[in-house]
């Protein structure tokens, strides 16, 4: 899912490809990847619970839906790419999910446009699950 | 037929809602006779010919609800499948079973139609046991009985009926049902030890690719693709022999014959996934059959594939789906080269020869590839596949960016070669894809990799007249051509930076400037290219000073111009400004370019009370980015990060003094200018775009290591501050303000005057507590600068009683805020406050004062866990943090608090928090450490009555 190019001393060029999880049962991934979405709408189902409204059991079912419903579309619907270039700052692998923190970035989308920031972090996890080919 | 559905759907709801209790053990009877009452009235249904031919929906539900039957009582009904084929064999529910070897026999005397029920039941139950597995996430029973007893019956359910010669409608569905059981048994193998073997099920499926019906040999195709793509450790060597020789043998070559020949490109573009699905299990193996010219026809065959005739997008996508193959491909060859170099160790010079193979070989893609990057000259008819064409072009770009260390230097001079012989023939239409490709690899260019001779190549394209060409023919045919042209330039600045790159540079700002002047078109890139190429290359443009004034002032002077490209222009000049050492050059060119600037925007500022307001809404638009182009000044003017060494001490000290003497008045003329502009006039003293503006002029001198003609003392942008708090008359630029302030104390709290800063706060925190409390946004600005204070000065308010004393009590009030971003800002405040890192020690026996002999920690803790129990679970994040820290800093304490917190907390619920002691016992033991976080969300949980959804 990222390819890392490094060429002089900590100076790194990242391309990221994101490439969704084609299983089920991938919960902690997409909790990762679409934290804002997904917690808000967990909010709205603890609400939900809260008022008696729905059990949690279909609470979960909801969830599990929205998680697959998400990254299918992500990996089916999704085209864009960016690309950008800065200095790695950190990087660590673990629990299976990759984490960059690169600083100084210069990002570059799809129609050109260009995004300068001060810091930048990647959060990603193997599109498949560990010990799968 | 709908009202047997809607009875098929009534029994799915009913065992939804009864299947739990009905699988107890004391049950089991009436499970049972379920059953049998769900299979007899299956049997009705398929031996109903109406229903077999139009209403396989209603038969698909009733299948559906015997594997949600088969799924929650799996110990006691193992097979399934062998049940219904009893049934429909026996054509009756009995107790008699056929054995798995007698299935041969028992299909043999069924019609098509029962079989292909049988086939669809199969299916159904793969898909099922994969959906819930999705909810439960491990079941090794189920997999494990499923294995032994269900996959055996569907193996042989499945080669019995290919051995019946089927007709195509139920090959299909035994195609569909493989790629079900295939998912299904990856999932099986990976949640459990439970191993499949399908060789025989999946050779099978490559045995029906050679099929003479092509609508069957494309839909194994497909099956196929999709079965190594979901788990390819299913296919044997032997198994990937057999589709090697298929796919790259006479049956592929007949297969892309067939259909290229009746111009069915769908069909060869879904072979060409299988191929890509099949090499990418192995790029290793390919790469090593790369260095055997016995293998040379696979290669062949895929360049052939990659270069199939039309254009991309609008009449082929085959060579989009190798354009990524090609660039995983190429990235393999790059991370692997060590491990080829160990393999081919043995063979003298072995591994350059391969290194030459992979060369040639990606010589061969790029040459297919650049045609193929070729804008299609039919413009109505590009219009509707543009974009995707775009995408197309990008992926492309991005291949020849991965090719490049392969095929290094000749990949980007050719490119040049083929571009000046372009400008020689007169054949234009190859110079644009050429150039694309050229940006594409080298915009990221360091300086290690710019090499002379490709100095010289794009020296020589552009004494070839380049630049007046790609001027001349820009018609709408060219249009591409320019922006391309505009695209390089703006990234070559690996070119500007050599000696005979910088020879260049008049004649292709000149180039940007016509092109930015002559139509609206190109007016925003090349106006981006120009500042780019100003700020990459200041000090080679410093003797191109005069030239730009003329600019600069049209810049200004003309109302119509777009306000970015003015902004752009006006830092770029800045940037050149700034490469000028000597302060006193630099002194007398900003006081023309302000004083320009100051005259311009006083005679539009006279004119805006009277104008109606159609115009007003124009001027104010150019004010605003007249503004914007001073703070543009600003930024352009900063020095750069690492300022040592940047002035020799002579240059240093003049710059000191010429900025401290300021001989030209430039910061009062700036002060006046943001006067003008923030104060004066009341159209626009309320403007937040123009105070935001005079906000980051402001900002920009405050990080300046040395004086400069935008570095302001610390009373003077107090003074701004307070003055244009007590101004305004709405509150939404309030947060402008608060964020300046911020960013004073950040860069001066070490030397700040207390009295002052004070005397700020007082203006624009005591004095509106009421304004403030109504608007989250205010809440958050100055949390944020409390917070910014704690974490450099502590002192800069803990010093200010009747401030600390306000601001608690403020802070308590708002721990039950809904808004997430004052949760976070109270976070940081709170946590900041507790630990109080930068404290002195005055500092820390104050806090430690406040909490030991105060209600302060009683109360905090309280109001903490009051809101943290009403909060929404995505808040919950701020309450843990801050009952960490008060556990972590003071645990004697703490234990106290949360012992009457939880009993006062309890008097005012309605429902009464319950084993609140234990649950003090373990959060002390945690010493405030990371465990903590799941101790008090679990508690959270539980006192809130939900459930853990991870």
């Amino acid at each position: 899912m990222i390819f890392l190019q490094s060429s002089l001393g900590l100076c790194c060029r990242l391309k990221f490809i994101p490439q969704l999880l084609h299983h089920v049962g991938i919960e902690s991934f997409l909790s990762l990847l679409t934290l804002r979405i997904g917690t808000s709408l967990t909010d709205a189902l603890d609400a939900l619970i809260g008022e008696q409204r729905i059990q949690p059991q279909l609470a979960m079912k909801v969830l599990a839906n929205f998680d697959r419903v998400t990254s299918d579309n992500l990996r089916d619907s999704v085209k864009s790419k960016l690309t950008f270039k800065g200095h790695l700052h950190t990087y660590r692998f673990c629990d299976d999910v990759w984490t960059f923190v690169i600083k100084d970035v210069n990002i570059k989308f799809d129609d050109n446009e260009t995004v300068n920031v001060d810091k930048f972090k990647i959060v990603a996890c193997n599109s498949k699950k560990a010990g799968e080919v | 037929m709908n009202c047997k559905f809607f009875g098929a759907l009534t029994y799915t709801v009913n065992l939804n809602l009864h299947i739990g209790e009905l699988t107890k053990t004391e049950n089991e009877q009436q499970l049972n006779q379920i059953r049998i009452t769900l299979l007899n009235q299956v049997l009705q249904l398929i031996n109903n010919g109406a229903v077999l031919h139009s209403g396989m929906f209603v038969i698909k539900k009733m299948l559906s609800n015997l594997s949600l039957l088969f799924m929650n009582s799996s110990r006691t009904w193992t097979n399934p499948l062998l049940t219904l084929i009893n049934c429909v064999v026996f054509d009756q529910v009995s107790n008699s079973t056929i054995a798995n070897n007698q299935i041969d026999k028992a299909l043999s005397s069924l019609p098509f139609s029962k079989i292909y029920v049988l086939l669809i039941f199969a299916q159904i139950l793969a898909e099922e046991l994969v959906k819930k597995e999705a909810t439960n996430v491990s079941n090794v029973q189920t997999h494990h009985l499923v294995h032994e007893h269900l996959f055996p019956t569907v193996q042989k359910l499945m080669t019995s009926l290919l051995n019946l010669s089927p007709e195509r409608k139920l090959i299909d569905t035994w195609l569909d049902c493989l790629v079900s059981w295939v998912g299904y048994a990856s999932k099986a193998e990976f949640d459990s030890t439970e191993r499949y073997d399908l060789i025989e099920l999946l050779s099978m499926c490559i045995s029906l690719v050679t099929s003479t019906d092509y609508a069957i040999s494309q839909k194994a195709i497909e099956t196929l693709s999709e079965a190594l793509e979901t788990n390819p450790s299913f296919f044997n060597s032997q198994l990937k022999a057999d589709l090697l020789s298929m796919l790259f043998g006479d049956v592929g070559v007949q297969y892309v014959r067939h259909f290229s020949s009746q111009q069915d490109e769908k069909s060869v573009a879904d072979f060409a996934r299988l191929i890509i699905a099949f090499l990418d299990t192995d790029l290793k193996s390919l790469l090593l059959k790369l260095n055997d010219d016995e293998n040379a026809y696979i290669f062949d065959f895929l360049i052939v594939l990659t270069n199939y005739p039309g254009t991309p997008i609008e009449e082929e996508s085959v060579s989009r789906e190798f354009a990524d193959f090609w660039l995983r491909f190429a990235d393999y060859c790059i991370c692997e080269d060590t491990t080829l170099q160990t393999l081919l160790n043995d063979k003298p010079g072995g591994h350059q020869a391969l290194s030459e193979r992979i060369k040639a070989l990606f010589e061969r893609v790029t040459q297919i590839y650049w045609n193929k990057a070729h804008v299609p000259e039919d413009e109505e008819g590009f219009s509707q596949y543009k974009q995707e064409f775009a995408l197309y072009r990008r992926d492309v770009g991005d291949l020849f960016e991965s090719v490049y260390p392969l095929v290094k230097l000749p990949l980007i001079i050719n490119l040049l070669i083929t571009i000046e012989r372009s400008i020689q023939t007169g054949k234009l239409e190859d110079i644009e894809p050429s150039l694309y490709l050229v940006t594409c690899i080298s915009k990221d260019f360091g300086d290690g990799e710019v090499n002379h001779q490709l100095v010289q190549h794009l020296s020589a394209i552009l004494d070839a007249n380049l630049l007046p060409i790609v001027l001349q023919v820009k018609t709408d045919r060219f249009r591409y051509l320019v922006s391309t042209t505009i695209q390089f330039f703006s990234s070559a600045d690996w070119f500007y930076k050599t000696e005979t790159g910088t020879k260049y540079l008049p004649q292709i700002l000149s180039f940007l400037f016509d092109c930015m002047t002559n139509t609206n078109l190109y007016q925003l890139s090349s106006s981006k290219a120009i500042s780019s190429i100003c700020s990459q290359c200041r000090y080679s443009l410093v003797e191109f000073l005069p030239s730009f004034e003329t600019i600069i002032t049209e810049m200004i002077n003309n109302t119509t111009i777009d306000p970015v490209v003015r902004q752009r222009i006006i830092n770029a000049y800045a940037s050149i400004l700034e490469g000028v050492k000597d302060p006193v050059v630099q002194g007398e060119n900003l006081f023309k370019l302000f004083d320009l600037l100051d005259k311009k925007s006083l005679s539009v500022l006279e004119g805006l009370a009277t104008a109606n307001p159609d115009e007003r809404e124009r001027m104010v638009d150019y004010l605003t980015s007249l503004v914007n182009s001073v703070s543009a000044v600003g930024r352009g003017m900063q020095l750069p990060d690492d300022v040592d060494g940047y002035y020799t001490q002579d240059q240093e000290s003049k710059v000191r003094e010429y900025w401290t003497t300021d001989p030209l008045g430039i910061h009062a003329k700036l002060l006046t200018i943001i006067t003008n502009f923030t104060m004066t006039n009341e159209v626009l003293s309320e403007n937040y775009q123009i105070i935001e503006e005079a906000v980051n002029l402001f900002k920009c001198g405050l990080t300046e290591p040395l004086p400069g003609p935008f570095v302001f003392d610390c009373a003077t942008i107090l003074q701004f501050i307070v003055t244009k708090f007590n101004s305004l008359k709405k509150s939404d630029a309030y947060p402008l303000l608060y964020s300046l302030l911020n960013s004073v104390v950040t860069a001066h709290y070490r030397t700040m005057d207390l009295e002052a800063l004070h005397g700020a706060i007082d203006t624009i925190f005591l004095s509106k507590i009421p304004v403030i409390e109504d608007d989250p946004d205010l809440v958050q600005s100055s949390f944020n600068l409390f917070s910014t204070m704690l974490s450099t000065r502590p002192s800069l308010l803990l010093s200010n009683e009747k401030l600390l004393m306000t601001l608690l009590e403020f802070a308590f009030r708002h721990l039950g805020s809904n808004e997430r971003f004052v949760l976070k800002s109270l976070e940081k405040f709170w946590t900041r406050f507790i630990t109080l890192r930068k404290g002195d020690r005055q500092d820390t026996v104050m806090v430690k004062r406040l909490f030991n002999e105060t209600e302060l920690g009683y109360v905090l803790t309280f109001n903490v866990l009051k809101y943290m129990f009403a909060t929404q679970r995505s808040n919950l994040e701020t309450f843990i943090e801050i009952i960490k820290q008060l556990v972590a800093k003071y645990p004697l304490m703490m234990s106290k608090w949360l012992q009457e917190a939880f009993p006062k907390l309890n008097e005012e619920r309605e429902k009464k928090i319950q084993n609140w002691e234990i649950f003090v016992k373990k959060i002390m033991l945690t010493r405030g450490t990371r465990s903590a976080n799941d101790l008090i969300k679990d508690f959270w949980l539980e006192v809130n009555g939900l459930i853990n959804y991870n």
